[in-house]
């Protein structure tokens, strides 16, 4: 029984439109392929005859795939239906990119990545989007962990890339296309090589999109390489959400600091020229373009998508009329490139291809455990990277910067602040490739004075300022780390980084995982953070959440509360960096950047010696606090919980009480195996956590004490309030403090009982 | 009609085993037959037919220059001729080193006399460059491979200065002057394959597919500035894996290739296999003769790509042994008869 006209897929519509109507042009005689295209009426094109029909089958295979993956779907072997169809004028873009040209697509970018792979030597593209839509861990992007869009040799890093966080990173990438050479940095792509990153119209709208526009803009204007381009596909529609008629336009053509262009993505021949001539002016100039392409969307968001739901089927009809495989079909007629009936030819032909090809795709093997899975999420090699943690190879250059004063020849000891700043100092000698910025970083020397002097010994190649935007800064880092720099972002207080914790969790955590180990972003993240700034600040100042950090997949948490632990800690974390491309957050409790007594005014007790070149402390090894003698309760703590846990433990001695004080050092992955042993071993547990009672390190602490069967033990927690910090004197009232300490000791082992 | 891949040999295929090819398999190849030995006798040389029905196989003249290489094209373009259009979808063609030649003919890119004197002009460029061809296998008889063999001949390539020629599946051949292959072969630990011991000497192969042959090129560069290129009618995959498709692929770029890089740099006809395999998903890849000594190779590459399934060489066998043969050489009656004229 036949299907009622509209109740047929529109797939199957567009598919028929797309024959009839060709079958229905007339042929021309035949050109010379090698010739320019001629078109009637209409404005010359530099596009071959031959460099036409190529982007024309790059897109027509881009559409078999959509067709397929729908066909993939409903016999249960493909995972992905998002298509590009309609998009497929992003192909001029693709046969117009270089190879090392550095791209970040979006989902609909099929025709781009067909035809840039088609015209590089032993590139298989089709079978390589079949596997990843079958999910099969040969896929050779992501080893099937998601449909993504990338190539290594191709210089296309993958992400997931649903809401323009890949900008702030292309932005990042641009800015070290640019001054790789400063810092003798071998990128491995061109001296002129661009960065593109693709987005939709929808996307415009995201704070990552016009962060990047803001950061581009602001970078190029004080005269910095920049050579960036914004593809924006504009097909007018965010899923049901239609774009306002010229937004895109009027909101970025007067840009300051951005070049505009527009492309009609559905006309092949006026299309080409005009993204040639885009990107000719970025690669020449340096400076950012965005390019603004007009593409139609075909089939909804998704292949779930029932777009009749939000849309007339006049509109909808009316959109498929512009399906850009037929504008391309009518230009390759008219042009007597080919003549109607090899045009169906063709694409029948490639309809074959696809679905022969997913008939092998589907078949190829899938993960079948948690391990193949993980195995590029979180790589860590401990002995190589405490090897390089202790590499001291660089005397030389060291004695240069320090002069004549090592900071571990000081005659004094010092406070934290101090050391971070010799440490980053002794860093930046030992890796040419580092970089420290953010914001008030360079002559300024940071808010705590932590990069005091770096610009001066180091050049604002290497230290810089950035503009007050945590997902700029972040975006840099990522960007850079991409073409081999080795960033050491700083983001001022911990605060700021939610606004921007996207760019971890969304991007910088998710590569070596999405692309199945081939790329990473290593860098280590400086956030000066947590409370007790007695009356400064208030909360934005004094936040102490880490949840948000510690729940991203693969990234490293470091926090000393010493300087000796710093330098180590600070050493182990670049090498982690280094070696096996891991993301870093490197927490720094302010109230305790210039401590100097530990018990008393005027002890001292805080300030350490800075540790020599070729010592390091170890990821995953707390530091201990023995007490005298056996001791009574073990305190597990880190930050300015130590300081306190330490007091509170002089006090309790005191009375006859021993505690042990355990300093985690190493949030993410925790400890615990070494928690769980020095627990079993003194049979009480009480843990220490500034952060809220809800969601802070604490929780995890127990729970790990639980699973490693020691659910039976006396354990408590003094944690901070589930409130947020107040101005004033006023935090006290909701922070751990020496003496909420020494009630719960005491409390615990039964010498006091609850109020 | 089946999706398939063809694949045309090299010029080590005419061998004593297969003489008499042309004689034997040349009936719907009268025509291109009379024009290879009428350009021959034109040249002053033994036609191909004499040389195809001389009563014994001389390697000395049939190995050498320009004879091999004709032999071998005409054989092949012979059981071009006795494919069934009715049974064979062609949907891309590779070959093997001198094989290209008879692709880029199979594949509608040359004409039948220009791409004999291609054949011919290359093949008998012997004397032009310096050194030859050493083939040392990379498996062992069950085709399995290890890095460790791998690792051996990066190994002993770096110590001599000899250099990949050809990448043949589980078969490296390499090449270099005289001395750095005496050197190769001093290094290379002795293996026996099938009945044959390694490092295998290619007496009367010179070092194609290397910068020794770079006088070559240039000749053939000059000597060969008048074939008339087209763009293929099916597509093509050279030996650097890149796809020359209809249309898109042009005449001038195929020449390029044909009589530069072609020449000097490494030809990787394992990429170019499984390039075919993953871009066409043929369902059945046709070996043109003469003989079959390429489908080791072929195989070795279809169970290197775990191609269908194939994962060893007794899954190879097995399948070969099935009533759906992946590969047909057409020296295999029983498989032949598939893709054949009836």
């Amino acid at each position: 029984m036949a299907t009622p006209l509209s109740h047929r897929p529109r797939t199957e519509i567009v598919d028929a439109q797309f024959t009839e109507e060709v079958s229905r042009l007339r042929g021309r005689a035949r050109a010379d392929l090698d010739a320019p295209l001629r078109l009637r009426g209409r404005t010359p094109s530099a596009l071959t005859g031959r460099r036409a029909l190529g982007i024309f089958e790059a897109q027509v295979a881009s559409r078999m795939i959509d067709y397929e993956a729908r066909a993939l779907r409903a016999r249960g072997q493909g995972f992905y239906t998002i298509g590009s169809a309609g998009h497929e004028g992003n192909a001029l873009v693709g046969d117009l990119l270089e190879p090392t040209d550095v791209c970040f697509l979006h989902y609909r970018s099929g025709g781009l990545v067909v035809r840039r792979m088609d015209r590089a030597a032993g590139e298989t593209p089709l079978y390589d989007i079949l596997l990843s839509l079958c999910a099969s861990s040969e896929d050779p992007v992501s080893g099937g962990r998601h449909k993504v869009w990338g190539s290594k040799r191709l210089w296309m890093p993958p992400q997931t890339s649903t809401i323009a966080s890949h900008l702030p990173k292309a932005v990042g990438a641009a800015f070290a296309q640019g001054r790789a050479d400063h810092l003798g940095v071998q990128t491995g792509i061109a001296p002129d090589a661009l960065v593109l990153a693709s987005f939709g119209d929808a996307s415009l709208n995201h704070s990552t999109a016009q962060g990047a526009l803001n950061a581009a803009a602001w970078a190029a204007s004080q005269g910095l390489p920049m050579p960036l381009v914004f593809l924006c596909e504009d097909n007018g529609l965010g899923i049901s959400v239609h774009t306002p008629p010229d937004w895109v336009e009027r909101s970025v053509r007067e840009r300051y600091g951005i070049d505009y262009f527009a492309a009609d993505g559905l006309d092949l021949a006026n299309g080409w020229s005009s993204v040639r001539a885009a990107l000719e002016h970025c690669r020449s100039s340096r400076r950012p373009i965005f390019l603004h392409m007009r593409t139609v969307r075909l089939f909804g968001h998704a292949g779930s998508d029932v777009e009749t739901a939000y849309r007339d089927l006049e509109q909808i009809t009316q959109t498929e009329r512009q399906d850009p495989l037929l504008a391309s079909a009518q230009i390759l007629v008219e042009s007597g490139v080919l003549q109607p009936q090899e045009v169906c030819d063709r694409y029948e032909e490639l309809r074959e291809r696809v679905q022969a090809i997913a008939r092998e795709a589907a078949t190829r093997p899938r993960h079948q455990s948690a391990p193949s899975l993980m195995e590029p999420l979180a790589p860590l090699r401990p002995e190589a990277v405490v090897k390089e943690a202790e590499r001291d190879d660089y005397g030389d250059a060291r004695s240069e910067v320090f002069g004549g004063y090592l900071p571990e020849t000081s005659q004094r000891s010092r406070h934290l602040a101090w050391h971070l700043n010799q440490a980053l100092r002794d860093l930046l000698t030992k890796y040419p490739n580092a970089i420290v910025f953010g914001e008030d970083v360079a002559r300024k020397g940071g808010v705590y004075h932590v990069t005091d002097r770096l610009e001066a010994d180091f050049g604002g190649g290497r230290v810089f300022n950035t503009l007050l935007d945590e997902q700029t800064i972040l975006g840099t880092a990522i960007g850079a780390a991409h073409l081999g720099m080795l960033p050491i972002p700083e983001i001022q207080f911990l605060a700021y980084y939610h606004n921007a914790e996207d760019q971890l969790r969304g991007e910088a955590s998710s590569l070596q995982f999405f692309s199945n180990g081939q790329w990473a972003n290593p860098m280590v993240i400086r956030i000066a953070s947590f409370g007790y700034q007695r009356g400064f600040g208030g909360h934005f100042h004094n936040d102490a959440s880490i949840a948000a950090i510690r729940d991203i997949p693969g990234v490293v948490i470091a926090c000393p509360s010493r300087g000796d632990d710093a330098v180590g800690m600070l050493r182990t974390s670049l090498a982690l960096a280094h070696v096996d491309g891991r993301v870093v957050v490197f927490l720094e409790p302010i109230a305790l950047y210039m401590q100097k007594d530990l018990y008393e005014p005027g002890d001292g007790g805080w300030l350490t010696d800075f540790p020599p070149p070729g010592t390091a402390v170890t990821m995953g090894e707390p530091r201990l606090y023995p007490c005298e003698g056996q001791a009574d309760v073990l305190i597990v703590t880190y930050a300015n919980g130590v300081l306190l846990s330490r007091r509170a433990a002089r006090s309790l001695a005191e009375t006859g009480v021993h505690a042990e004080v355990m300093d985690l050092r190493w949030l993410a992955p925790l400890p615990t195996e070494v928690v769980a042993e020095r627990a079993r071993a003194i049979g009480r547990v009480l843990i220490v956590d500034e952060g809220r009672r809800t969601g802070s390190l604490s929780e995890g602490l127990i729970c790990g004490l639980v699973e490693a069967g020691l659910g039976h033990l006396p354990i408590a927690r003094v944690v901070g309030d589930d409130c947020l910090i107040p101005l004033g004197d006023a935090w006290e009232h909701v922070l751990p403090s020496e003496s909420s300490i020494v009630d719960a000791v005491e409390q615990l082992i039964g010498t006091r009982t609850s109020p | 009609m089946t999706r398939t891949l063809i694949v045309c040999p090299g010029r080590g295929s005419y061998t004593s085993s297969t003489h008499g090819w042309i004689g034997r398999h040349g009936g719907e190849a009268t025509e291109w037959i009379a024009h290879a030995d009428a350009n021959r006798v034109q040249r002053g040389e033994v036609p191909l037919t004499e040389l195809d029905q001389a009563e014994r196989f001389d390697p000395k003249t049939m190995l050498m220059g320009s004879g091999a290489a004709g032999l071998t094209f005409l054989s092949s373009a012979c059981d071009l001729a006795r494919l069934d259009p009715k049974k064979v979808d062609p949907v891309a063609v590779v070959g093997n080193s001198m094989g290209w030649y008879t692709a880029l003919f199979a594949a509608g890119a040359l004409s039948f006399e220009d791409a004999h004197r291609l054949v011919e002009t290359m093949g008998g460029m012997q004397g032009v460059g310096s050194g030859s061809q050493v083939i040392y296998p990379l498996v062992d008889d069950d085709w399995r491979s290890s890095p460790e063999i791998h690792a051996k001949v990066e190994a002993a390539l770096a110590e001599t200065g000899a250099v990949w020629s050809i990448r043949l599946g589980g078969m490296a051949v390499l090449a270099g002057e005289t001395e750095q292959l005496d050197e190769l072969e001093r290094i290379l630990p002795t293996t026996q394959l099938g009945r044959t011991a390694y490092p295998y000497r290619l007496t009367f192969h010179a070092a194609y597919h290397t910068a020794l042959m770079a006088e070559a090129s240039r000749l053939g560069q000059t000597h060969l500035a008048d074939l008339s290129w087209r763009t293929p009618l099916v597509s093509l995959v050279d030996g650097h894996g890149r796809v020359h498709r209809p249309g898109v692929a042009s005449p001038s770029q195929l020449a390029a290739y044909t009589l530069g890089p072609q020449v000097v740099e490494p030809y990787d006809f394992t990429r170019s296999l499984t390039v075919a395999l993953r871009s066409f998903a043929p369902e059945r890849i046709v070996l043109l003769g003469p003989g079959s000594s390429l489908g080791s190779a072929v195989a070795q590459v279809l169970i290197a790509a775990r191609w269908q399934g194939l994962s060893s060489r007794e899954d190879f066998e097995a399948r070969q042994a099935s009533d759906a043969p992946l590969v047909i050489a057409l020296d295999r009656q029983a498989q032949a008869a598939r893709v054949l004229l009836d």
